[in-house]
C-alpha cells in the first residue's frame, strides 16, 4: 500500500522519442518536474523493454508511488508494463497517454491520492478529445 | 486457414502487427502461437483484449496451433500468424506446418548482433534461421508494409 510520505511519480513507456518529447512539452508548459522517467521501446524486444521499465521503476520507487503510463493499448510498451506489474502488484497503469493527461498528472499529483489522481487523469484524457 | 503473413517477432502482437500489417493485409484473424503467453491467463487476456482493426485475435500454444491446423479450424479465414522466435517457427515446421515464406519482423537483444536495424541475432537465432531456410522457407525481413522487404539469406551467411 502507498505510504503517506511518498510522492506520486511516473514512468512513461512509449514508442520512439514520444515519452521524452511529451515531457519536454509538459515542462515547457508547467515548468521542470521531478519524479519521472521516460522509457522508449526503440531497438528493444519485450524482455529488454521489460527490464528497462523495471530499472526506471526501481529508480523512483524508494521515494515515489509509481504510475506507469503507456501510449498504446495493444502495443509492446503496454505489454511490457503489464509484464512488470505481474511482479509488482503495487504498480498502477494508465494507457492511451496524451499531453493533456500528462499535464493533469503533474499539476494535480500533489493534491490527490493515487486512485483519485488516476481517475482525474483518465477523465482529462477522454474529455480532451473533441471534434469541432 | 490461409496465411496472409507468417511473422517472427519477439514483440509478439504489437502496434506494427495489429495496426500496420493489419491495415495492409486485412486478416480475418491474428493468431499468436506462443507457449508462455498461452499458459498464462492474464497474458492471454492482455493480447486478446485489443480491437485490431476488426481482426479477431487468438492465442494458442505451439502444439495447440498445430492441432488447430490439423483439425481445419478457421477454414475460411485469412490468418496472420505471429511467433516470438526463429526457434518457435522451427518447432511449427517440425510439427508439419507448411510455410513457403516467412517474415522476420523484429528480433532484439542488447547482447545480440545487429544485421538490420530491427533484426538482432545470436548464434542460436542464426542456427534456427538457417535451419528454417534449409527446410525451404524463404525468409524476408520487413518490419512494416511501407518498408522494403529484404532477403535475409545473404545476411545470415555473414552472421553465421
Amino acid at each position: 500500500m502507498s505510504e503517506p510520505s511518498k510522492r506520486i511519480g511516473c514512468v512513461i513507456v512509449a514508442h520512439g522519442r514520444l515519452g521524452e518529447c511529451l515531457m519536454e512539452a509538459v515542462q515547457g508548459i508547467v515548468g521542470t518536474q521531478q519524479g519521472w522517467a521516460a522509457v522508449s521501446n526503440t531497438d528493444l524486444g519485450l524482455k529488454d523493454l521489460r527490464e528497462s521499465v523495471e530499472r526506471a521503476v526501481d529508480g523512483l520507487s524508494a521515494t515515489h508511488d509509481v504510475v506507469l503510463l503507456s501510449d498504446m493499448p495493444g502495443g509492446s510498451c503496454h505489454h511490457a508494463c503489464r509484464e512488470v506489474m505481474g511482479e509488482r502488484p503495487d504498480l498502477r497503469l494508465l494507457s492511451g497517454l496524451n499531453l493533456m493527461m500528462l499535464l493533469e498528472f503533474f499539476v494535480k499529483r500533489e493534491r490527490h491520492g493515487l486512485d483519485e489522481l488516476l481517475g482525474l487523469v483518465r477523465e482529462r484524457g477522454r474529455e480532451s478529445v473533441r471534434t469541432q | 486457414m490461409a496465411f496472409v503473413l507468417v511473422r517472427i517477432d519477439d514483440r509478439l502482437i504489437h502496434g506494427q502487427v495489429s495496426m500496420a500489417w493489419g491495415a495492409a493485409l486485412e486478416p480475418d484473424r491474428i493468431v499468436l502461437a506462443n507457449d508462455d503467453v498461452a499458459s498464462t491467463e492474464w497474458k492471454c487476456d492482455l493480447y486478446c483484449d485489443f480491437d485490431a482493426l476488426g481482426a479477431a485475435i487468438s492465442v494458442l500454444s505451439l502444439d495447440g496451433f498445430l492441432e488447430a491446423v490439423r483439425e481445419g479450424r478457421w477454414a475460411d479465414e485469412r490468418v496472420l500468424l505471429v511467433v516470438g522466435s526463429p526457434r518457435d517457427l522451427l518447432a511449427l515446421l517440425d510439427g508439419g506446418l507448411d510455410v513457403p515464406e516467412a517474415n522476420v519482423g523484429g528480433l532484439h537483444g542488447e547482447t545480440k548482433r545487429e544485421i538490420l536495424p530491427y533484426v538482432f541475432v545470436d548464434d542460436d537465432d542464426v542456427r534456427a534461421l538457417l535451419e528454417i531456410q534449409g527446410r525451404g522457407t524463404k525468409l524476408t525481413a520487413q518490419d512494416v508494409p511501407q518498408s522494403r522487404g529484404i532477403d535475409l539469406a545473404p545476411l545470415l551467411g555473414n552472421a553465421a
